[in-house]
């Protein structure tokens, strides 16, 4: 009896994960069907390190081994979820340029709801919500400048990363990916007829179909005060007006910047909380994919009491303290003690030196501490050039 | 050391519509350092140019020379130059200051809630709809933007007297009554809005030209002339709105509004304050018509100045009064009305219209519901050194510890003396007025109820009670003593309460206490004591956008 198949590539700061499943139909063939999410990591910096899409696609492309994609999902619009794919489709080699669609052969398409052409027009509030995030982001583009020297990488980084104009331009090739696209959300009806399994079975949990919720509030925009752009004009940025105090004048200084972060990092967690989640049900198994969901999808799904025990995670968010839940969330998805005595397993696609705190060694702790295998592609040797792939493979027996 | 400061008008829209002087110069007295800026001992202006970051040098402060005055002068004709937004800016939160100190109000200078000398203002902070206070950083920010009907202009904040007075007051309040920022209970936020927008009334009123003209175009009829009750009209029209940012002339009860919101909730209480100040004017006019002296517009223009005086009074002394803790509307009502007995004992009227007011709007059910204990004697009988206990803590919580049960405190709860405040104020006796001294002695404490935040919280938190006293150093008799922690109310201030902070834990607002740290989420913190969870810094909230929130999905602009 085949088994299940769960590749985690190495893809530096980014999601790339292929599915490989024996699916068996009513007459009792097995077929080896599969799924394929995100491809992408980040734009700038050694995370975003654009050599691994191409090894990535090929190794996608043998496992195939001519069979068609079954399935691909776009979990949400960030750049380390979407621009694999398109990259490798623009840049591969001859044998991939322009053919990347072909080859693949995907039958099924799901996108985050929120990418769907029509979305505006049938959730005006959330487009409205959308726009004005999209404002706040070509205003803090418009500013970075400001910002002091030693902060404009990371930032420069997120805000490329949620850059609309260039994941516009990578969804709308997702959305000619497949035979069948399905723009998806929780309460979509994922029968065969959206993926083509006939064994395997899934349910979306998030988002919801309206997203406006997950649209936080933006703090005013303050800067200047400091940075090169104020030596550069002639005015020290250390040194206070006459008559006043300089500890005073710090605090101001850093607490003008903070509108910054606060409003990019708001924009960033919108898109995560629009992340498709789902799961996958095997034989027994339960498979569950979260995208970059951060705590306020997972409130939601616990809300909407759609939450329950799993054996494997790819956990949210590059391992990030804000993907993974508070304990009371967290159990109802890796219960302690278990429900069965299947192992469990949980692997994060994540990487160094891209933002601060990820990884997060607490968050893993807590998993661990579930009694949980814990996978990390930090762990995987990195590859430098375009021949080879690092994957973590977790094998589930039918 | 005075200096003579030109401040911009109501706002530059509504000045013109008005036919007024676009400008008025005040007087910023008595402060020992005027710098170039303007900076002063507690106020300094740092001008950011918004597109490059760079800070512009400060207008030069020119000393009195023979007859000319000390002060900044500016020569550009330009309303709107940033030297005399600058200037205008330093003006009006002067102007603001004097009005909440002067003798005939607080009777005392108001400390920061900050840990600093200055409150720094930054006229051009920014391309935004907005303005704001924040404690943190010490500041004022008003910010700018395109006018939707005319994107050439750009509508400044910090040209609006009603804008600049309004977040002057919200740093101001914040000396007076420093919990409000850190309340969890919604009134406590609103009271902070509508302070600073009945604020904002009564420093239109204060200008002479302005005040002149409404009443020889309203005949003295004021409840015709909608200037003074409407808020920041070049603010809201410059967006697209067709009425002021926020109307006082209104009827709203709290059945009407959103008692989560604190903007919303907020105009119930100006609206009551709006309506008291109209009564008293209209009450001071017929009085002095009564006396057949002068003209019946000099009697309006008298009767405005004065019935504002005493809404300024009324307010600042009641929030002088005011409980440490979360305070809510009838805590202030019944300050209020403790205040203004004792400073105005033979005129109830004020208090009349004032109790009227907060029933109608459902804010008390009752009259019963506002009673306050006055004039009557401590539980401390003659064991009491007023000066010591101004000036020893140990005196003060010696003093309370002694008879806790009388304050409130409820047993084995630790509690905080706070600073007495020694203040001389201008009371007014049967028609004529006195210096009188009085010791403030506040005391709080902090209260546990259920969280209700889910599992990811605390099950419990923690809000702060309070009780003010306030004490007649020559008879060591109580003149009046308000507690705030009435099990009367507290029932719908927990619900408030609850219903709050679960918003700001669905906005994202609100983020778990990670461990024993501190955790910030848009400016509020939460953090854990003694098991409870503990969230501070609401009132950053006032000034945070929502995209999609507001009426038709339409945005709120929080000044």
């Amino acid at each position: 009896m085949a088994d299940l198949k769960i590749r985690v590539y190495e893809c530096r700061f980014g999601d790339a994960v292929l599915v490989q499943v024996p699916d068996r139909d009513a007459a009792g063939v097995e077929t080896l069907r599969h799924v394929l999410i995100d491809v992408g990591n980040v734009l700038s910096g050694d995370g975003g390190d654009d050599v691994v899409f191409e090894p990535i696609v090929r190794d996608v492309l043998e496992v195939l081994d001519g069979a068609p994609l079954d399935l691909y999902v776009m979990t949400h619009e960030h750049m380390d979820h979407v621009q694999g794919l398109p990259w490798v489709d623009k840049k591969g080699g001859a044998d991939l340029t322009e053919a990347v669609k072909a080859r693949l052969d995907v039958r099924h398409a799901w996108l985050t709801a929120s990418s769907a052409p029509d979305y505006g027009a049938r959730f005006p509030d959330a487009k409205r919500a959308m726009d004005a995030h999209d404002r706040m982001h070509a205003a803090l583009a418009r500013q970075l400048h400001l910002l002091p020297a030693d902060q404009t990488a990371r930032w420069t980084r997120m805000l490329l990363n949620n850059n609309p104009r260039d994941t516009g331009d990578c969804v709308a090739f997702l959305q000619q990916l497949a035979a069948h696209t399905h723009y998806v959300h929780r309460g979509f009806v994922a029968d065969a007829s959206t993926h083509g399994f006939a064994e395997a079975t899934f349910e979306l949990w998030a988002p919801e179909a309206d997203t406006s919720d997950y649209y936080g509030r933006f703090r005013p925009l303050a800067l200047g005060l400091t940075g090169e752009a104020a030596a550069a004009a002639g005015a020290s940025p250390q040194a206070p007006p006459r008559g006043v105090a300089a500890c005073d004048w710090q605090d101001l200084v850093e607490a003008r910047s903070t509108g910054f972060a606060d409003n990019l990092l708001a924009i960033d967690k919108a898109r995560n909380n629009t992340s498709v989640v789902f799961t996958l049900a095997w034989r027994g198994w339960t498979l569950l994919f979260a995208g970059d969901a951060e705590v306020r999808s997972w409130k939601t799904m616990q809300r909407e009491g759609v939450l329950r025990p799993v054996h494997f995670l790819k956990v949210s968010h590059h391992g990030s303290h804000n993907g993974t839940p508070d304990d009371g969330i967290l159990q109802a998805v890796l219960p302690v003690p278990p429900p069965d005595a299947r192992p469990r397993t949980a692997v994060i696609s994540t990487c160094g030196a891209t933002y601060n705190d990820i990884p997060h060694p607490p968050t893993n702790s807590r998993l661990v501490d579930r009694g949980v295998q814990l996978l990390s592609t930090v762990d995987l040797p990195r590859r430098t050039d375009a021949t080879g792939v690092a994957f973590h493979e977790v094998v589930l027996p039918g | 050391m005075d200096a003579k400061v030109t401040i911009l008008v109501k706002d530059p829209l509504s000045a013109a519509s008005l036919s007024v002087a676009q400008t008025e110069d005040v007087w910023v007295r008595d402060e020992r350092v005027l710098l170039d800026g303007p900076v002063s001992e507690r106020v300094a202006i740092l001008d950011v140019d918004p597109d490059t970051g760079r800070l512009r040098d400060g207008v030069p402060f020119v000393a009195a020379k023979g007859r000319r005055k000390a002060g900044w002068p500016v020569d550009h004709d330009d309303l709107l130059h940033p030297d005399r937004l600058a200037v205008s800016a330093f003006g009006t939160v002067h102007k603001a200051l004097a009005r909440f100190e002067s003798p005939d109000a607080l009777g005392r200078k108001v400390d920061w809630a900050f840990d600093g000398k200055q409150l720094l203002v930054v006229p051009r902070a920014g391309r935004d709809a907005n303005a704001y206070y924040e404690r943190a950083s010490r500041s004022l920010q008003f910010f700018w933007f395109d006018d939707v009907n005319d994107p050439s202009r750009r509508v400044y904040t910090s040209a609006s007297q009603d804008i600049v007075a309004h977040e002057a007051t919200h740093a101001i309040l914040d000396g007076i009554a420093p919990d409000l920022y850190d309340a969890t209970t919604p009134e406590c936020l609103a009271i902070h809005e509508a302070v600073a927008d009945v604020a904002t009334v009564l420093l239109a009123i204060d200008v002479r030209d302005l005040r002149d003209t409404l009443i020889k175009a309203t005949g003295g009829a004021m409840d015709t002339a909608d200037v003074f009750s409407q808020v920041a009209l070049q603010f809201a029209t410059g967006l697209g709105r067709t009425g002021p940012l926020r109307e006082l002339d209104n009827r709203l009860g709290m059945a009407d509004v959103d008692r989560t919101e604190p903007h919303a909730l907020s105009v119930v209480l100006s609206g009551a304050l709006f309506q008291v100040l109209m009564a008293m004017y209209g009450e001071l006019w017929a009085q002095a018509l009564a006396t057949h002296r002068g003209s019946k517009l000099q009697n309006a223009h008298k009767a405005l100045v004065v019935g504002a005086d005493r809404i300024k009074r009324l307010l600042v002394r009641g929030l002088d009064y005011l409980p440490p803790g979360d305070s809510g509307y009838a805590d202030l009502g019944r300050a209020m009305l403790a205040a203004d007995e004792a400073s105005h004992p033979d005129t109830p009227f004020i208090r009349a219209c004032l109790v009227r007011e907060l029933v109608d709007r459902g804010v008390v059910p009752d009259d019963a519901a506002l009673e306050v204990t006055t004039d009557v004697d401590g539980p401390w009988g003659d064991d009491l050194d007023p000066d010591e206990l101004v000036a020893s803590d140990f005196v003060a919580y010696e003093l309370v510890a002694a008879h806790r049960a009388w304050f409130g405190i409820p047993d084995r709860r630790t509690f905080t003396v706070l600073p007495r405040l020694d203040v001389t104020k201008t009371y007014v006796y049967e028609r004529a007025s006195k210096q009188v001294r009085e010791i403030l002695l506040k005391v709080r404490w902090r209260e546990v109820e259920p969280a209700g935040l889910g599992t990811a919280y605390p099950r419990d938190r923690i809000y702060r009670a309070g009780c003010t006293v306030a004490i007649d150093p020559d008879t060591c008799r109580v003149r009046a003593v308000l507690r705030n922690n009435l099990p009367a109310e507290q029932a719908g201030h927990a619900q408030a309460r609850t219903a709050l902070l679960r918003r700001l834990d669905h906005d994202g607002l609100l983020a778990p206490p990670a461990g024993h740290g501190a955790t910030r989420a848009e400016g509020v913190t939460t953090r854990i004591d003694d098991g409870a969870l503990v969230v501070s810094g609401t009132a950053a909230l006032l000034h945070v956008h929502a995209p999609h929130a507001g009426a038709g999905g339409g945005q709120t602009w929080p000044i």
